[in-house]
């Protein structure tokens, strides 16, 4: 029984469906009646009193099987007090006109019949909103007229926390832990609230992901009934659930500019994309026609490969490579009328010195640059220093040295780099990727795989793995097996 | 009778065009069509986007979306490996080994050499480990291959119409068995063109050696209907690579260029008169046969490759024509910037005696495979090189006395580098390794094509070529790109 009645009550937001769906067709149909009097619309269906009082009734039942749910219901707790009363008392409203409704109708008084139906049908409208109002939280309906937060602001002069953190959560997790409804007793509207914690204990542990029940939550499987946001409700995206534990274990700081708090690439990029300017604004698109325009006078003139890497691409791709001594410095720098639209650049094997590289700078958009069997050094490596977006990077046959390498620092999106024949020793090698590997996603992809293997015990899901090791080690040597094929070569069937 | 204007002027049109008359016209019109056609074949084509220098840079004015590979190497293990003794491990066809075969399997099956005779049941003699991070099955014959496990993906699910070996080996090539359909090299070339024009854009080598059991016929390169600019050019593998590259004695490398530019001006006059677009194809030839001078010596000069290298790949002696000196050219091909490098070694058609010539053959390839993909990962060409690895058709768990039948139900290839996701194995085959599993990652030859032309950047819908009255493509009508193996 004491699980019972709640659980009933968790019937409400079901239930409830009833009486507005049964009330507002019985308006519907009683317009209806009331336009067919009007020529055109003389098909229109009219109610013969039978159906009224039937549908009248059922309006009646359903309205107060549905309060009696509430009733039980807000017996659980959680919710705002006052808009809980307000509502409470406009659904018993509903309720009591829609059995005076009912008596109307088995009466045939139509004056009281007609005013009751317009008052039930305003008075369920209100309540209803209301019921809504508990359970997304009171800014719902009007979410989409309100003022957008702050996008204008950047991140150095307003506190992080709000500009950052509070919209995931206001978006995914303040309907039900906000000032409205309480569950848990946790509330996530505010920075303070967040710390305060509910029922449960503290929400956050700064700088423990791990230990941090939000986080936890965030990644149980979506059947597990701690999950949150519950089954069932909009889920946070992977980005969202990366940036909040990312805050997390970065202390969950209320405050700090992208450049003090420094996340990782991914981070910054979405956090850059959102909150609008960051401290290194990425150079803006250049314009397709006009470039390709060039591009091709650039091809003939310069007789080397610069073509757009995809349709409906804006980027370039310019390969100088097989053109070899016939390409220095003099031909790198006529690139620089399409500089920014560059994505791939590929000068191995050319003539082009420390010195020309300097075109290098205003190419920003470079994603992959191959600069490999040049005369280069690490003097020209400094130009290579604010090309944010580089990923590849080929350096092998070329004479740089450790101290060059640690100027490839800033370029946190480089994932890949070839080093190989030059005077680096492995040990700044192992330095520089130590320094540019991603420690958030490799924690991540762990608690992901913690998470799984976690379920995988839980379901007691049987993996079969192909081959049982023990029929393998016991075919270690091949020859016993053999002489049977032998043998079905000499059957008389075969 | 009152006649609306628009009737009227339909009626007087009527009166105009008798039926005779638009006869008459219409045949006009399309022997005027014709003649224009046959004047300039490019009308009905569309311009070709062939470069003022004359360099053909690929019809595609860009890729559909963005490429990931830039030029392929095929290895193509001609005969039809087994994928049981290779990548497809069976437990369950070791069990009933040398009992009959279920016929629940091979009931109303097309079988090669194997009908009317009683089928039974073959494992394998090998054993498998998994190897890598990755935990890849791969066979103990291919230890060198084992070491590259995290850097390829193996395709278990692959299965092809052809069950002969030259008609198996058209349809990986061209996605018909149809004589005149151009090869993926070509195809390749045609819609993308080459980054050099120094080499061909399409080269072919063949391993010589001592387990040569089937010809493999030049019409797998060809270019089909494509102009044959587009066809694959092979290089001898033993020896000089062209024969009679140099100049005869007394003429001077200036002495043939003006010979050249001259019989290009007289091959000029004459494309003008005749219009035919080989001629453009034979002055393009000359040109590249000029460059090739200067370019196959050097491409063919394997002396200033380090010891290291040489060991890396096994190669014994450089210019053996052995697998393992084609797949070092292989690699200097792919720094040169040919668009499509198809290596052929042949011996892996194993009907008999299948265990002693797996090893024979496992130990030519494997160790220059596994360097192949090491050597082009430490020059950062692997990002942008494809790499295909695999025959043209699999072959039966069913033993045919010592060895296995060709089958085409299942075979198992992998493939690396540019594009493809490192490390994991697409597709799989039921317990006996009999057909693959529909299980959404089911790789017919049409939809490899259709993916590999997806990690270049083409749709392989988009890429035609118009022949006899209608489009074709490499696909035909088919072909699925398997989005799951690409990055």
């Amino acid at each position: 029984m004491d699980s019972l009645l709640p659980t009933l009550g968790r019937l409400h937001p079901l239930v409830v469906h009833l009486p507005i769906g049964i009330l507002f067709l019985l308006g519907l149909l009683e317009a209806a009646a009331l336009v067919s009097r009007w020529k055109p619309f003389s098909k229109l269906p009219q109610l013969s009193p039978g159906q009224r009082t039937f549908v009248t009734g059922a309006g009646a039942v359903s309205a107060l099987a549905t309060v009696a749910f509430g009733w039980l219901l807000a017996r659980n707790g959680g919710y705002d007090e006052n808009l809980l009363g307000q509502h409470q008392s406009l659904g018993l409203a509903t309720a009591a006109l829609a059995c005076g409704l009912w008596l109307a109708a088995r009466l045939s008084s139509s004056a009281l019949y007609a005013t009751l139906l317009v008052a039930t049908i305003a008075v369920l409208s209100v309540a209803g909103h209301f019921g809504g109002s508990l359970t997304h939280g009171s800014g719902y309906l009007t979410a989409a007229f309100a003022p957008p937060a702050s996008n204008t602001s950047t991140i150095s002069d307003a506190p992080f926390f709000t500009a950052a953190i509070q919209p995931v959560l206001s978006q995914h997790c303040t309907a039900c832990h906000g000032p409205e409804k309480t569950k848990g007793g946790l509330r996530l509207d505010s920075f303070a609230a967040l710390l305060a914690g509910g029922k449960h204990g503290s929400a956050i542990v700064a700088g423990d992901p791990a230990r941090s029940d939000l986080i936890r939550r965030l990644h149980l499987p979506l059947d597990d009934k701690q999950r949150m946001p519950p089954k069932g409700k909009p889920q946070l995206a992977d980005n969202d659930r990366q940036l909040l534990e990312w805050w997390v274990a970065a202390g969950a700081p209320a405050d700090g500019s992208l450049a003090s708090l420094a996340p990782p690439p991914a981070i910054a990029e979405l956090l850059t994309a959102r909150l609008g300017p960051s401290p290194l604004p990425t150079p803006p698109l250049p314009d397709r026609d006009a470039t390709l325009a060039l591009a091709a006078e650039l091809e003939t003139s310069l007789g080397i490969i610069v073509r757009p890497l995809a349709r409906d691409e804006p980027w370039l791709e310019a390969n100088a490579r097989f053109r070899q001594k016939n390409f220095g410095d003099a031909e790198l720098a006529r690139l620089a009328a399409v500089a920014p639209a560059l994505r791939w650049l590929d000068l191995g094997e050319t003539a082009v010195t420390d010195a020309g590289l300097a075109a290098l700078v205003g190419m920003k958009n470079l994603r992959r640059l191959r600069l490999d069997r040049m005369a280069i050094t690490d003097v020209g490596l400094a130009h290579l220093s604010n090309l944010n977006e580089l990923e590849l990077l080929a350096l092998h046959h070329t004479r740089v040295t450790d101290a060059g390498l640690a100027t490839l620092r800033p370029l946190t999106r480089l994932r890949s780099l070839y080093l190989w024949e030059t005077s680096v020793t492995p040990a700044a090698a192992e330095t520089l990727r130590l320094a540019l590997t991603d420690r958030y996603q490799l924690e991540r992809w762990q608690t992901e795989l913690t998470a799984l293997q976690d379920k995988i015990r839980r379901q007691q899901i049987t993996i079969d793995l192909g081959a049982p090791a023990a029929a393998i080690t016991a075919k270690k040597s091949p020859e016993p097996t053999t002489p049977t094929v032998e043998e079905n070569a000499e059957d008389p069937d075969a | 009778m009152n006649i609306p204007p628009g009737l009227e002027f339909l009626q007087q049109q009527q009166r105009q065009w008798s039926r005779r008359t638009f006869l008459g016209k219409s045949a006009q019109a399309i022997g005027a069509l014709a003649l224009g056609s046959l004047l300039n074949p490019r009308l009905l084509r569309g311009a070709a986007p062939a470069a003022p220098d004359g360099r053909w840079r690929g019809i595609l004015p860009a890729p559909h979306f963005l490429p990931r590979a830039k030029r392929i190497i095929h290895l193509c293990m001609a005969g039809g490996p087994s994928h049981l003794e290779t990548f497809d491990p069976k437990p369950m066809l070791d069990r009933i080994h040398g009992q009959p075969f279920p016929e629940s399997f091979t009931q109303g099956q097309q079988l090669a050499q194997l009908q009317n005779v009683k089928l039974l049941a073959r494992g394998s003699s090998f054993t498998f480990s998994r190897c890598g991070l990755s935990g890849q099955w791969i066979s103990d014959l291919l230890p060198h291959t084992q070491t590259i496990a995290d850097d390829i993906c193996i395709v278990r699910s692959m299965h092809t119409e052809q069950i002969n070996h030259d008609p198996a080996h058209a349809f990986m090539n061209t996605g018909s068995i149809i004589k005149g359909r151009p090869s993926m090299g070509s195809w390749l070339l045609y819609g993308l063109g080459a980054e050099t024009d120094d080499l061909p854009g399409f080269v072919v080598l063949m391993s010589s050696g001592p387990s040569v059991d089937q010809p493999v016929s030049a019409r797998q390169w060809s270019a089909g209907f494509l102009p044959s600019r587009f066809q694959g050019v092979q290089l001898q593998s033993v020896g000089a690579p062209v024969h009679y590259v140099g100049n005869p004695d007394g003429v001077c490398q200036s002495a043939q260029r003006q010979v050249i530019d001259e019989i290009a001006r007289l091959n000029g006059f004459h494309e003008e008169e005749s219009l035919d677009p080989e001629i453009q194809t034979r002055i393009a030839q000359y040109e590249l046969a000029f460059k090739m001078q200067a370019s196959v010596p050097d491409l063919a000069d394997l002396s200033k490759e380090p010891q290291s290298i040489l060991d890396l790949y096994g190669v014994k002696k450089p210019g053996d024509g052995s697998f393992a000196s084609n797949c070092l050219l292989a690699r200097r091909l792919a720094e040169r910037g040919v668009r499509f490098i198809q290596l052929y070694h042949r011996g892996w058609d194993h009907h008999g005696d299948i265990d002693n010539r797996m090893r024979g053959v496992c130990q030519l390839v494997d160790q220059p495979t596994a360097a192949l993909v090491k050597d082009l990962k430490q020059r950062g060409l692997l990002e942008d090189t494809l790499i295909l690895w695999g025959g043209e058709f699999g072959r039966t768990p069913m033993g045919q006395g010592t060895g296995r039948d060709h089958h085409i139900n299942a075979f198992s290839i992998w493939m690396a580098g540019g594009g493809i996701k490192p490390g994991i194995t697409w597709g799989s085959t039921d317990e006996l390794g009999y057909r693959y599993i529909e299980d959404g990652q089911q790789m017919h030859v049409h939809d490899l094509h259709a993916t590999m032309l997806a990690a270049f950047g083409i749709d392989h819908t988009k890429l035609t070529y118009r022949s006899q009255g209608r489009d074709f493509r490499l696909t035909d009508v088919h072909g699925k790109v398997a989005h799951g193996i690409l990055v």
